[in-house]
């Protein structure tokens, strides 16, 4: 599974948690208003669905991604645990 | 009065059965005998200042008696602490003395074997039954299931005063489900004695042991944690619990859930059960038995001189601790009446006080406060969930985030049950839906509480 493939799930899984449905998104997704509509307690809860993805998040480093892509890319500079 | 009482007991009550431990039946007689001449040992030695780290057991019980008749100050230490926090404990409680059950050797402490105390004991010529010392003094550690113990100063004549008496308790049959390094163990201690009871000690720390006393010995009360009964009920097959004397169960040591006043009925239907309000620091403040959880808020108005007075200040119970400790270890000693906070955060709704959390558990989800009882509350009466335990996971964005550690039944389907708790959460505020739920194999325990302390 590619990076953005394994980044999407976790998404779409958290989607599924606020009973959502999984609209197809690619890397130019937005992530909060105007897009998924993510606000800071379902971005509170991203960041540790990544963490526990992927071994270390996005927020705990200092970064806000904006879109699906910038979460991508964030592991894709620093390649996180491979699971 | 604990060795004035114990040496009546010997005299007026010699036969009675005092101690039921796995290696037989000790009588008040027997057991004022071995104090007595254990504790001559401990005042022959110049021991003034005795630690033990022990299982709970008869010698135990008869060391700590030998010592309160002697004036030796004695602090039971947490057995299932290891080296380093045994030493540290030590340490900071400045204990140079050590009784213990094991071969335990720590830099700068006489460790005694409590075997060989007994046995030197025993060889020593039968020492006058003098005047027992007017004001013996204990160290209760807290149990620390939110941080380091501290050790809270009291006096047996205190803790003595706590115990209510009753005559038709006299022959009674107790079961020790705390552990004697814990406040509410050394009340049922204090207890069974003032009452001429028969206090029965498991063979081991296990519920499993606790479990099987209970049915050996035909235990009439017990007096356990919520914990403690949550896991006597999922361990104990309904027949056997169905079929128990129990006359009564008291709940204590942490905030009692409505489900499992509710299992408990079912389960030991022969038991009246009440809940006891009791700290380490207060000692035991009053009752209830009513079985609905919290307490009636009319304890609020009540002004009886000699009951309890309790109020709630920022949220949090404070009460009137009349019989409590002196005061922490290093601190000035209080002798009277003190109000005191419990630490313990509560709500008032309608005719009744509601417990949410501890002040230090408090979880802090952007700003909002959560409490974690209410959400553990809706998780444990999901079908399938045997314990939880919640707290807040640490998080980059809201500072915390609410996190559950669940204990499945064995046979549950995991993800099934996940989204089951999910459904049950919807229920609470957003900010207090667990965003993280964690099946676990078991959870910790200290004193037979869950340990709470937040990641």
């Amino acid at each position: 599974m590619s990076t953005e493939q394994r980044v999407v799930k976790v998404v779409q899984g958290l989607l599924a948690r606020q009973k959502r449905s999984a609209d197809a998104m690619n890397a130019k997704t937005l992530l909060y208003a105007g897009g998924l509509g993510f606000d800071s307690l379902a971005a509170a809860e991203l960041s540790t669905l990544l963490e526990m993805e992927f071994g270390k998040d996005p927020y705990s480093d200092g970064k806000v991604p904006q879109t699906i892509g910038d979460i991508v890319g964030y592991y894709d500079a620093s390649p996180a645990d491979k699971k | 009065m604990i060795g004035p009482a114990l040496l009546r007991a010997a005299r007026e009550a010699p036969g009675a059965v005092f101690l039921l431990g796995a290696d037989g039946a000790t009588t008040y007689a027997d057991a004022a005998h071995k104090a007595l001449r254990v504790g001559s040992l401990l005042k022959a030695r110049g021991i003034s200042r005795l630690a033990c780290h022990a299982l709970d057991s008869p010698k135990l019980v008869m060391l700590m008696l030998g010592a309160a008749l002697v004036g030796c100050e004695v602090c039971v230490i947490n057995r299932h602490y290891g080296h380093a926090e045994l030493e540290s404990v030590l340490k900071r409680f400045e204990f140079t003395m050590l009784a213990a059950d094991s071969s335990i050797q720590v830099e700068g402490v006489t460790v005694l074997s409590i075997d060989a105390l007994f046995a030197d004991a025993a060889a020593m010529t039968p020492p006058p039954l003098s005047e027992p010392h007017a004001d013996p003094r204990l160290l209760v550690l807290t149990t620390g299931t939110t941080g380091l113990p501290k050790g809270a100063r009291y006096t047996w004549a205190n803790l003595s005063a706590q115990a209510k008496t009753k005559s038709d308790l006299a022959g009674s049959r107790w079961l020790l489900a705390y552990h004697l390094n814990h406040f509410a163990g050394l009340q049922m201690l204090v207890h069974v004695l003032a009452n001429r009871a028969t206090m029965v000690i498991p063979a081991g720390p296990e519920v499993e042991q606790a479990q099987r006393a209970l049915v050996e010995h035909h235990v009439e009360y017990v007096s356990g944690t919520p914990t403690f009964f949550r896991f006597l009920a999922a361990q104990m097959p309904e027949s056997v619990s169905k079929s128990l004397a129990l006359k009564q169960i008291t709940l204590g040591g942490e905030a009692v859930p409505q489900d499992l006043l509710g299992l408990i009925h079912e389960r030991f239907p022969s038991a009246k059960v009440s809940q006891i309000f009791a700290t380490t620091e207060i000692g035991s403040a009053f009752s209830v038995r009513d079985m609905s959880n919290g307490l009636p808020a009319s304890l609020l108005e009540k002004k009886d001189e000699n009951g309890p007075q309790i109020k709630i200040v920022d949220g949090e119970l404070h009460i009137l601790s009349t019989h409590g400790m002196l005061g922490y270890f290093g601190e000035p000693e209080i002798t009277g009446p003190v109000w005191r906070a419990t630490g313990d955060l509560v709500e008032q709704r309608g005719d009744r006080v509601y417990f949410v959390g501890r002040k230090s558990e408090t979880i802090n989800v952007g700003g909002v406060k959560v409490h974690p009882l209410p959400i553990e509350e809706v998780v444990q009466n999901v079908p399938g969930v045997v314990a939880v335990y919640c707290y807040g996971k640490k998080n980059p964005i809201t500072g915390q985030i609410v996190a559950v550690d669940v204990l499945p039944e064995a046979t549950a389907d995991r993800v099934a049950l996940e989204e089951e708790i999910r459904r049950a959460c919807e229920s609470l505020a957003r900010h207090a839906q667990p965003r993280i739920i964690r099946f676990v194999e078991s959870l910790d325990m200290a004193n037979r509480k869950v340990i709470r302390r937040g990641q």
